[in-house]
């Protein structure tokens, strides 16, 4: 087996993966930096995010207002600390990608341009075009290039980490292009895999996003936090779930149902506005307005499209002009997708599964359980998003918890002895990930376990949910346990076998996804993006103003614990936008 | 990434596997008529060096058939030679800005076949007044 | 499904493992009009055979990972469909130019050292501190290199390319955009620093303006325009440097 040894291991190649190895080559250029991922950087899912990322620039925006939305966006779930520090640097990260060459979409004076999102109180999202994720993508990787002290596993898929002596010390990785394994031993481990949406049926993520961090973590003890709160983006296309941004409604755009009614203000998000006006309509949160679509579905009044319900975004009204500078890759998309020029005709989207709120539990400096493992990006859970995130919260999250994840990984890994010997440990994960190519007697085929996953996660776990939906899901994932075990493979082979590959991610997602399931069916109550049908349609804060805490247990269902909430400045309110959120927004600048 | 015995395909016969390589290939080939139209040019020059005599023979070759119809093909091949490349010309430039705005490709492009157009027309007007 | 038809779809195959030289495969796959090229060969890989090996991330057309040569073009397989060729059927093969791993996936490392190779950061003689804000750079500044930012690394162009498959020393049409795009930019002060690798053979001399490039580009990057602009950029380069005692557009 090859063994690379390195002084911080960094597992995922995306905004928050390569954020944090800049960081580390920047505050500590003695420290070598090892990004492994499992495709080469710059084709990691940062790349399709749209919208934008938050950071206070203007004279009538403040930290307070940002603080206040986030929090109550998320339903009060946020741990406030770590909310307080993420405003404070949201900015700071944004300039920062302007001076390494990002390119922001710019006012005629040259001042770089803010733009209205969902649950924001006024305009505060950075945007370069509707290809903002791209762009900081592609800025990071290129910078990443001009540190020596960075270098990369391109194409490395990272199927374990290596712990000895209670700390984390190393992983263990597969080269795809040759199967060959790779012992990468570090003195501190940044997980930064993103999120998990495809363990869900329809989903705007990429098929990379398995899990596959937060499987590691969780198998090795680091629970996973606040599972349940996954989150529907009301805006995608159906079927593919292909993302259509939030920025199209922070332009100005429009929802409207089969009669060409602007449903919104019947789901408290009215009065009607003709302009884009803060946390009212359109700029409602994701969670309220994907719930909205729901109701409108079970009153008939959506629009029927070959690949399922859909209401209308409409954007017609906004004029060519502005569609070409504000919104090219939407355009782009719609000609592709649906043969319609979305200058002239409406866009049909529904909700499909987006974001995952939850993530491996870390504290506010992305340190987790483990020694020597960090987190940051989707795949964490530092504590911000709470039950529901807000639009353009998570390109700005990458970047402020990228930088500290590896400014903090930077300095405990300065402290350690260097790493002693992990042979026995990578080998045993080595025999494990070779078992699953060389067994003959399977009979499933992988195909099969995937898709029943993905279609009882959607069943049971959906925008609205229920005790028996939940459990039915509890109850299928638990069998897909056993039939994973029983897998078999086409492919024998060693070299670029994205078959056996994929049988290890499906392990992963697997896992997330019963930590999910049983997170979700143990919240009696309805919170943010977890809103359930049954008895429990209320919030409690009494009970549940709680982080859920999923703990792995091997051979069995994850043990569901809770942990306390940090609340320091903004007690639990009601959580209202339209008309009713004025007085609230008003408080939050007194 | 380090792989192990990688595939290379041979690139024999490239140029037909695409028709814009086709195109490409012609486009260079046309290069070859416009150095033999050259070639011809300084064949008149030394004529005339030459003598009276010696320039005489040289008109008498150009309106020989044979020349007359290797200058109907050098045409040919100008034309073609030129359409392609004012075709592609904007590529080559530094982006031109009127009032800000960058001039589009197809302006520059046009203008070029206008300017040629025109130019061919003063040539003749001057030709048809000597 | 009312419409649902069926389709061929010939495969390249090659396993480095017990091959010798690669071969072609067909499957029957149902499609119906919004079955993109990608989802026929992710059908065959789920329902006829696993070990079909291609990549493939985000299914927007903004990743990059799917490329593929289509009857012969090179195109993102997410953003071509399987309608547009029925009722004939389609060849798959790897992005030409790059050697074959396996399947339809091809090495990009070449790529990889081609673009670190041309700077692709802003260089800066003396940083401006995060504490003073941005840059300003006004929406025509912006428009000098934005295209040419727009380069989702895809490698279609690479395969559009016979300069590179000829001799793949030439740096190629990404890269040199990418490079353009650097050197466009009015935060940047390193074009002296990438001119050398501008006016070398694998530079934009490298470059006989076959044009291809940009015609396949998903991103209408136009490369070959940014690497024509900078022959022009190079010859001005050649001639300073006699002009000026420091020599280069740079100075």
């Amino acid at each position: 087996m090859q063994v690379v040894s390195t002084d911080v291991a960094i597992i995922g190649g995306g905004g928050a993966g390569l954020r944090a190895a800049i960081a580390i080559a920047e505050s500590a250029p003695e420290l070598k930096v090892s990004l492994v991922s499992k495709v080469v950087p710059m084709r990691s899912h940062t790349v399709a995010a749209e919208g934008g990322s938050a950071g206070v620039t203007t004279d009538v925006d403040t930290l307070d207002l940002h603080f206040h939305d986030t929090v109550a966006g998320g339903d009060w779930l946020c741990d406030q600390e770590v909310v307080d520090y993420f405003v404070e640097h949201c900015t700071e990260e944004m300039v920062q990608l302007e001076h390494w060459g990002c390119p922001w979409s710019r006012q005629e004076s040259g001042h770089t341009s803010v733009r209205n999102f969902g649950g924001m109180s006024t305009a505060r999202t950075w945007f370069a075009a509707d290809k903002t994720g791209f762009h900081m993508l592609h800025t990071l990787f290129q910078t990443s290039m001009k540190y020596p002290s960075i270098s990369r596993l391109d194409e490395y898929f990272a199927c374990d980490l290596l712990v000895d002596d209670g700390r984390c010390q190393g992983l263990l990785a597969i080269e795809v292009a040759t199967g060959d394994f790779v012992r990468v031993e570090a003195r501190a481990v940044i997980m930064a895999t993103g999120g998990a949406g495809r363990v869900f049926r329809q989903n705007t993520n990429a098929g990379i996003l398995t899990g596959d961090g937060m499987g590691m973590a969780y198998r090795h003890g680091v629970a996973l936090r606040d599972m349940e709160f996954v989150q529907y983006h009301p805006t995608t296309l159906p079927g593919s779930g292909i993302l259509i941004t939030e920025g199209c409604r922070g332009e100005g755009g429009y929802l409207t149902n089969k009669d060409g009614y602007r449903y919104l203000q019947d789901y408290a998000l009215g009065p009607v506005v003709t302009e884009p006006t803060p946390k009212t309509m359109e700029l409602g949160p994701r969670d309220r307005l994907s719930q909205a679509f729901w109701h409108e579905q079970q009153k008939g009044r959506t629009i029927d499209t070959p690949l399922g319900p859909a209401v209308h975004l409409e954007l017609m009204h906004l004029g060519q002009k502005k569609l070409a500078e504000r919104l090219p890759f939407i355009m782009e998309l719609s000609k592709t997708f649906l043969g319609i020029d979305a200058a002239s005709q409406a866009i049909p989207v529904c909700p499909s599964v987006h974001y995952t709120m939850g993530g491996i539990a870390a504290d506010g400096t992305t340190a987790t359980a483990l020694p020597g493992l960090f987190a940051c990006g989707e795949c964490s859970s530092v504590g911000i998003h709470g039950a529901n995130r807000l639009g353009s919260n998570s390109l700005a999250e990458l970047a402020v918890f990228g930088k500290l994840a590896g400014e903090n990984a930077a300095a405990f890994a300065r402290e350690q002895a260097p790493t002693r010997s992990l042979e026995r440990a990578a080998s045993e994960s080595e025999a494990s990930a070779l078992a699953i190519l060389s067994r003959q007697d399977g009979t499933e085929r992988l195909a099969s376990i995937r898709d029943d996953m993905t279609q009882a996660m959607s069943d049971g776990i959906g925008i609205y949910r229920t005790a028996d939906g939940m459990q039915a899901t509890c109850d299928v994932l638990d069998g897909l346990v056993d039939r994973l075990a029983h897998v078999r493979l086409d492919d024998s082979n060693r070299a670029f076998n994205t078959e056996w590959l994929g049988a290890i991610e499906l392990g992963f997602s697997l896992d997330v996804a019963r930590a999910m399931a049983y997170s979700a069916l143990n919240r009696r109550e309805s919170r943010g993006a977890h809103v359930r049908l049954d008895e429990y349609d209320g919030r409690d804060d009494q009970q549940f103003l709680r982080h859920t805490l999923a703990v792995f247990e091997a051979d069995a269902p994850p043990r569901i614990e809770y942990s306390n909430v940090n609340i320091t400045r903004l007690p639990p309110a009601e959580r209202v936008y339209g008309a009713a959120a004025k007085t609230t927004g008003d408080l939050a600048n007194a | 990434m380090t792989a192990r015995n990688t595939y290379v395909r041979p690139m024999t016969g490239w140029y037909r596997r695409n028709p814009h390589f086709v195109a490409y290939m012609l486009r260079e080939l046309t290069a070859v008529f416009l150095a033999a139209y050259a070639g011809m040019l300084l064949a008149g020059v030394i004529a005339l060096s030459r003598g009276p005599e010696a320039y005489a023979a040289f008109q008498e070759f150009l309106a020989s058939p044979l020349s007359v119809g290797l200058h109907v093909l050098i045409f040919i091949a100008a034309v073609y030679n030129a359409y392609t490349w004012f075709r592609i010309s904007p590529k080559a430039m530094p982006p031109i800005k009127l009032a800000g705005k960058r001039v589009p490709d197809r302006v520059i492009v046009v203008s070029q076949f206008a300017g040629c157009a025109g130019v061919f027309i003063v040539m003749l007007l001057l030709a048809g007044g000597l | 499904m009312p419409d649902r038809r069926e389709i061929d779809i010939e495969v390249m195959r090659y396993n480095p493992e017990t091959d010798s030289e690669p071969h072609m495969q067909t499957f029957r796959v149902p499609f119906d009009e919004d079955t993109s090229v990608l989802m026929g060969l992710q059908y065959i890989k789920d329902h006829l055979d696993g070990s079909l090996t291609f990549r493939w991330s985000c299914r927007m057309a903004v990743c990059g990972s799917c490329g593929k040569m289509v009857n012969g073009v090179p195109k993102l397989s997410c953003k071509a469909f399987l309608r547009a060729y029925y009722p004939g059927k389609l060849r798959i093969e790897p992005l030409e130019h790059f050697p074959i791993v396996r399947d339809l996936a091809v090495d990009q490392t070449d790529f990889l050292e081609k673009l670190e190779a041309v700077k692709p950061w802003i260089i800066r003689k003396e940083e401006k501190p995060l504490s003073e804000g941005t840059y300003l750079q006004t929406p025509e500044e912006m428009a000098d290199y934005q295209q040419f930012s727009s380069c989702i690394n895809c490698l279609l162009c690479y395969s559009a390319c016979p300069q590179y498959g000829l001799d793949n020393a030439f740096t190629g049409p990404a890269a040199l955009s990418l490079l353009h795009r650097y050197n466009a930019d009015s935060r940047d002060e390193g074009k002296s620093e990438r001119m050398p690798l501008v006016n070398s053979e694998e530079g934009v001399w490298g470059c006989t303006l076959v044009g291809y490039c940009s015609e396949v580009c998903p991103k209408q990057v136009d490369p070959a325009a940014a690497v024509n602009r900078n022959k022009v950029n190079s010859t001005m380069d050649y001639f300073l440097r006699f002009l000026t005692p420091r020599g280069g557009v740079d100075s």
